[in-house]
């Protein structure tokens, strides 16, 4: 039978066949896009836990020895961070006396932002995309959750990425820092708008690149960027990060540089969700 | 059927230790094509189909967990399976530092594959500069990795064909 088989179909045809195969799940996927979401479920369903499992245990034998190496830089840093924290608490106080008038207001034009306000949900890192091109990762929270696509993540004070997938028991998250990312955002200061995009080249770095700002716009370095109000998928107000540079374009009619993002992506194991969704273009046009 | 349960473990366990074992101990940020070494192994001993069955079931596993466009790294991953089938005549299977060189080989034609897909049709052509940062890194780490994990599928292969063979004979 198995040397039937051999004798009618050689290695070239079932090369061909699988080529066939694969165009065609290429074709279908851009066609219908969740068409295969069954498949997907179900391998998903045996793949999540033993991620999970493995996850955890190499995790934990990491950061075991990582904690050692870390011991060393320690003491160092802790004259460095006591410094910082007298800095620190004269920034509190002069914010603490920005949140009063701020307060004040907001009462006076009820506006009730802020994303202290919005509701979240905490979900573990569970794996980062296999190779070196990308920046996905997946959580370990999905469709029964509540968690759908374009709600947006944070951590560590800062814009993380948005889910574009949605499983049952996970989700994949777009990290801002991959190559075919790109967030619109704009400088809190001032509120002029700029385009916020991952690079691999520039992340090399640890920056991201920050595009399309008016030349005469008042975006210094130093200054901080939050995603805009205009926004199709984030909520208004996340801070994304720092300008490191910024420079006249050779058009002499915008500026653009390069930006550090607050989130250390390296060490990202747990994120929150927002549940609450920004009200796109979708929403309204439908 | 053994044979079948087996290329499944082993491309699951490849499958977990790159995405989350590996990914942590990424050594100067790159981290081994651990599936695709698993893909060609499976070409250089056992020949054509099978390189290809293996690298389709690989790129049918990363892409039902990492979703994106279905068929984009099963295609891939199958013609990496059967390009190192090719070798599996020439090859005296005692020898593992060729097959982890030709691994190394796959890996970079890998690594041109997603640069043309994913970034030189966006308009992102440094390819000297993707080809410093991230293929040539990738590719070294593999051949390294490729020589442990050769060796030890080179090993387990053996034990199952013993099993094999002693099979059929108490059937014959």
């Amino acid at each position: 039978m198995n040397q039937k088989f051999k004798d009618i179909f050689t290695a070239k045809h079932i090369l061909i066949g699988l080529t066939a195969l694969c165009l065609l799940f290429i074709g279908l996927s851009f066609l219908y896009g969740d068409a295969a979401n069954p498949v997907k479920n179900a391998v998903n369903k045996v793949v999540l836990p033993m991620q999970k499992g493995i996850n955890s245990v190499g995790s934990r034998l990491f950061s075991s020895a990582e904690e050692l190496a870390a011991l060393k830089d320690a003491q160092e840093e802790n004259a460095k961070l006591k410094e910082q924290i007298a800095n620190l608490q004269q920034e509190i106080s002069l914010s603490e006396q920005e949140r009063y008038e701020l307060q004040t207001l907001r009462k006076l034009y009820e506006l009730d932002a802020g994303y202290s306000d919005y509701e979240k949900v905490g979900a573990r890192v569970i794996g980062k995309d296999s190779g070196n091109w990308f920046h996905y990762f997946l959580i370990d929270k999905g469709a029964a959750d509540g968690i759908e696509v374009n709600m947006n993540v944070i951590a560590q004070g800062g814009l993380v990425g948005i889910v574009t997938e949605v499983r049952e028991n996970s989700a994949k998250v777009l990290a801002i820092i991959d190559d075919e990312s790109n967030v619109s955002a704009a400088s809190l200061a001032s509120q002029d708008s700029c385009m916020i995009s991952g690079d691999l080249k520039l992340y090399q770095d640890g920056v991201l690149s920050l595009m399309y700002v008016d030349k005469d716009a008042p975006i210094n370095e130093g200054d901080k960027i939050v995603t805009s109000s205009t926004s199709n998928k984030f909520l208004p107000g996340i801070l994304i990060g720092y300008v490191k540079s910024i420079e006249v374009d050779a058009n002499n009619l915008t500026k653009s540089g390069t930006l550090i993002p607050v989130v250390d992506f390296e060490h990202l194991d747990t994120v929150l969700v927002i549940t609450t969704q920004k009200e796109g273009w979708d929403s309204w046009t439908e | 059927m053994k044979r079948f349960l087996f290329i499944v473990a082993v491309v699951l366990l490849g499958f977990l230790l790159q995405n989350n074992v590996f990914a942590l101990i990424s050594f100067v940020r790159t981290t081994p094509n651990i599936l695709l070494v698993i893909t060609c192994s499976f070409g250089f001993i056992r020949g054509r189909r099978e390189g290809m069955f293996v690298g389709l079931f690989s790129g049918l596993l990363i892409e039902c967990v990492f979703g994106g466009t279905m068929g984009f790294y099963m295609l891939i991953y199958v013609y990496l399976g059967y390009f190192s089938g090719i070798w599996h005549k020439y090859f005296d299977v005692e020898n593992i530092i060729m097959p982890s060189l030709l691994c190394g080989i796959s890996d970079l034609i890998y690594g041109l594959y997603i640069f043309v897909v994913r970034f030189a049709l966006r308009n992102r052509l440094d390819l000297g500069f993707y080809f410093r940062t991230i293929i040539l890194p990738e590719v070294l780490y593999t051949v390294v990795i490729a020589l442990l994990v050769f060796g030890i599928l080179l090993m387990a292969n053996r034990k199952l064909e013993q099993l094999e063979k002693r099979r059929a004979a108490k059937f014959v």
